[in-house]
């Protein structure tokens, strides 16, 4: 799982502010599901794909990326083609847009420490537990996959039996009670520093002419609803 | 279960944004800062249990315990969940930007109805968590199907509702193992709710 937290290396667009880059992801993977044409998701899977090339992404990533898209989209679009046949354009539809949005999300997953985002949603006003609470997630998710790795270990050096072999329930509560072990001492170790309930983050730049652009280029996406 | 982007109209996901956000907004302005940390680490459990996966029916299926977070948690499980599904759709592409309030809206509702059946007085504890646990899993799997067929994917897909019965039928007999661990071994977190 670490891997899964880092941005990609020498992603074109890491130096943006995150605040564009998650408005343009949001707003272009809008812009994709409105599509109600063929020819118009087309023309955007084409500036989509040509965001993406000008990411430096490797194609290997962005296949990668796709793949874990797949077995669900299939599945719809295997339903809306038995359902409509013949007209398979609906299940051609679904899936080009699922592709489509996991293009934008590609990006932006691909560009954007996950500090990096959490800071943007703050600063777009996302309410603060929200933003706390991913804080924490990310801060902690990969320690606790090493307590869950410690306690599978501790438990296979006792008993010796395969995990298939022992009750899952108490093994996941044991993961629960510790964190929840965990959460009081870090509460009582914030409280004392001070904490209000809002992380601190530091004062908002201003968007610079290269953030508007990316954002805005991510817009454009809507254009094809109107002319494709 | 996670409804990537593009499937559902873009209203609905507008909408289940809106409904998301404002549950979470109402919900986080009663948590006190002490509880935040709590949720986050909850959280991040959360995301680590689910990348735990199990085969089922030549499939595999990951672990959600909706229903175990709405028992430990009650109503602030819908902010915990959303933030789960957040980096779930960021990291590993489950779900998507888009759709996320509508994946928050079904499971946060489960976690939610979870949290009424565990209070239901009269019944044994294990019971009271097998139920909350199938109910947090199988809630949220029919109104992903309702959504589908409302959305006019056809009423095959309510075949995918019996799949997930024995994906709520395992969920619940963890949740009520779970239950009776922590009754042992740390009885306050039942209680803090």
């Amino acid at each position: 799982m670490s891997g899964a937290f880092s941005p990609v290396d020498g992603c074109r667009w890491a130096d943006l502010d995150s605040r564009a880059k998650i408005l343009g992801t949001m707003g272009g993977a809008l812009a994709i599901s409105a599509a109600p044409t063929l020819a118009a998701l087309g023309l955007q899977l084409v500036a989509a794909g040509a965001v993406v090339a000008g990411s430096r992404l490797s194609l290997r990533w962005v296949l990668q990326r796709c793949a874990l898209v797949t077995p669900f989209a299939a599945m719809m679009a295997a339903f809306l083609a038995f359902e409509r046949a013949p007209d398979y354009a609906p299940s051609l539809l679904v899936l080009g847009k699922a592709y489509g949005s996991v293009l934008l999300l590609g990006i932006l997953v691909a560009s954007t420490p996950v500090p990096e985002l959490v800071a943007g949603l703050q600063r777009l006003r996302v309410p603060a537990v929200l933003v706390v609470t991913a804080s924490f997630t990310y801060r902690y998710a990969q320690l606790l996959e090493q307590e869950w790795g410690r306690m599978d270990r501790a438990r296979l050096s006792r008993s010796g039996r395969t995990p298939r072999q022992v009750a899952w329930g108490p093994r996941l509560a044991a993961l629960f009670v510790r964190s929840w072990d965990r959460g009081e001492r870090v509460a009582a170790a914030m409280t004392a520093r001070g904490f209000t309930g809002r992380l601190p983050v530091g004062p908002a730049q201003a968007l610079r002419a290269g953030d508007y652009a990316f954002a805005a280029g991510l817009l454009l996406l809507v254009l094809p609803l109107f002319f494709g | 279960m996670h409804i990537a982007d593009g499937i559902l109209p873009p209203a609905w996901c507008l909408a289940g944004h809106a409904i998301s956000l404002g549950a979470v907004a109402l919900l986080g302005r009663r948590v006190e800062p002490w509880e935040v940390a709590r949720m986050g680490m909850l959280s991040a459990t959360s995301f680590v249990v689910s990348m735990i996966h199990f085969p089922l029916l030549g499939t595999s299926v990951h672990l959600g315990l909706f229903g175990l977070m709405g028992i430990l948690l009650g109503g602030r499980a819908f902010p915990v969940i959303f933030t789960t599904l957040l980096f779930q759709a960021l990291l590993f592409q489950h779900g998507g930007l888009l759709s996320l309030g509508m994946n928050a809206l079904n499971m946060g509702l489960g976690a939610l109805a979870a949290s009424l059946l565990w209070r239901t007085p009269g019944l044994p504890e294990t019971v009271r968590g097998g139920v909350a646990g199938f109910v947090g899993t199988y809630l949220p799997a029919l109104l992903m199907v309702g959504e589908f067929q409302a959305a006019g994917y056809g009423k095959g897909f309510a075949a995918i509702a019996a799949v997930y019965l024995a994906v709520a039928a395992v969920e619940g007999v963890l949740t009520a193992t779970a239950v009776t661990f922590v009754r042992q071994a740390k009885p306050a977190l039942l209680e803090s709710r």
